[in-house]
């Protein structure tokens, strides 16, 4: 190689080394704004994300209490056309056992007339029968009593109004007529509106919208109580 | 980066330890520090001093975007400026038609005059405009080899080109270099 190539190399390698020049003045604003730039575009970016995944999410869940609910109402469904009804959470079969039968009957079914309930009319007929300590949590009759729909909105309002008896036996009569010996609950939406003993008056109650509850004992409120600590059935 | 590099002196750490907080305060600092040194690097690799001011920015947002991976090894400074060649490299390997060899310099000016004589007459920035004026291939395989010292083999991978390519290259630029020393010593005679 030519001699004078690798001067030129060499003199410009030094005059490479020596060379200063400033950067200019605003060169620091200018990079500055850039990486602000950078920056926003970053969060930006990262905005984008999260929203994505809660998008994501809020779909999946609503899709999934959809679906639970349109499982929860096929269940509904099959209840009621085939009557099979879980009244109670749990069901003691044990000699100590106080509960001794659940009984639900639809108009295909309808028992013949006994001494306590003469006749009734409408579409259900709930008979809880119970030797003297028997504890049936009310909420959870009226519960299952309105999964069963014979009767609007029948609701824990009541049940205070029971908690107070003592040494209740309860029955749920849809529109039925009641004997005279026993105490009458007429349930309206909502509410227990009277409570009646001896039953003077109502021959029949037979409003399509109407429950009676009828009681013949009493229960202490503390053994309700205990009843639904184990069972569990609050809803 | 988390523990303390015992090459880098203590305000420097303070200052990079800032800087991958992305606090532009300490941001502001490496800048200061460093860019005066850089742009001189810059406008060897570029046709212009505006060219090479995007040069030098596009480089510090590479310092500060991939500080994380500086693992302390060697000089910082040493680093940063490989980052501000990579940013010119990659300006042209963007603008590939800049690749291009462009020979219509006559290359066969050669007296044998003593150039190294009047080479040194010149001062850095009119040698530093000369090596501006060549064209894009020539003046970067020129610096990689002469200024960083990349072997053909290096300036092959770094540019996307064949070695011979980049010896041929290299050649070009030096005789392009001498012609217009050559010429430009005859006009100061005259």
């Amino acid at each position: 190689m030519d001699k004078n190539l690798h001067n030129i190399d060499d003199i410009l390698s030094k005059a490479h080394k020596q060379f200063v020049e400033q950067a200019p003045d605003n060169a620091w604003e200018r990079l500055q704004a850039s990486l602000d730039k950078q920056d926003a575009d970053k969060y930006k970016r990262r905005f984008i994300d999260w929203k994505r995944t809660a998008i994501f999410l809020f779909l999946l869940l609503s899709s999934s209490i959809i679906y639970e609910i349109g499982i929860l109402n096929i269940q509904n469904r099959t209840n009621k056309n085939t009557g099979n009804i879980k009244f109670l959470s749990k069901k003691n079969n044990s000699p100590d056992s106080n509960i001794e039968s659940h009984t639900i009957y639809k108009n295909a079914d309808k028992p013949a007339k006994t001494s306590n309930s003469r006749s009734y009319d409408t579409e259900t007929r709930v008979d809880l029968d119970t030797q003297k300590k028997t504890f049936f949590s009310p909420y959870t009759i009226f519960t299952d009593f309105n999964s069963i729909k014979t009767s609007n909105n029948l609701i824990p309002t009541a049940k205070n109004e029971i908690y107070d008896k003592r040494e209740t036996k309860i029955s749920i009569k849809s529109g039925v007529s009641v004997s005279d010996d026993e105490t009458v609950s007429v349930i309206y939406d909502k509410s227990v509106i009277k409570i009646k003993k001896g039953n003077p008056t109502p021959k029949k109650v037979d409003k399509k919208d109407e429950t009676t509850i009828v009681a013949t004992q009493f229960l202490k409120s503390y053994e309700i109580n205990t009843f639904l600590k184990q069972n569990g059935k609050l809803i | 980066m988390e523990q303390t590099n015992p090459i880098l002196p203590d305000n420097l750490q303070l200052i990079l330890k800032g800087c991958l907080a992305n606090e532009r305060s300490s941001q502001a600092k490496l800048h200061h520090l460093y860019a005066d040194k850089m742009m001189s690097v810059c406008m060897w690799y570029s046709r212009s001093r505006e060219e090479a001011e995007e040069v030098l920015q596009d480089g510090f947002i590479r310092v500060f975007t991939y500080l994380h991976k500086f693992k302390g090894e060697g000089s910082f400074e040493g680093w940063v400026r490989k980052i501000m060649v990579n940013a010119a490299l990659s300006r042209y390997r963007n603008k590939s038609s800049n690749m291009y060899v462009v020979t219509e310099y006559n290359t066969n000016i050669h007296d044998g005059a003593d150039e190294a004589g009047f080479i040194s007459n010149y001062d850095e920035r009119e040698l530093m405009k000369l090596v501006q004026q060549l064209p894009p291939a020539c003046r970067l395989v020129f610096n990689l080899h002469v200024f960083e010292g990349y072997s053909h083999r290096e300036i092959a991978e770094a540019l996307g080109i064949s070695k011979g390519t980049s010896k041929s290259n290299l050649s070009d630029a030096r005789k392009i270099l001498q012609a217009s020393l050559t010429s430009k010593n005859k006009a100061a005679a005259l």
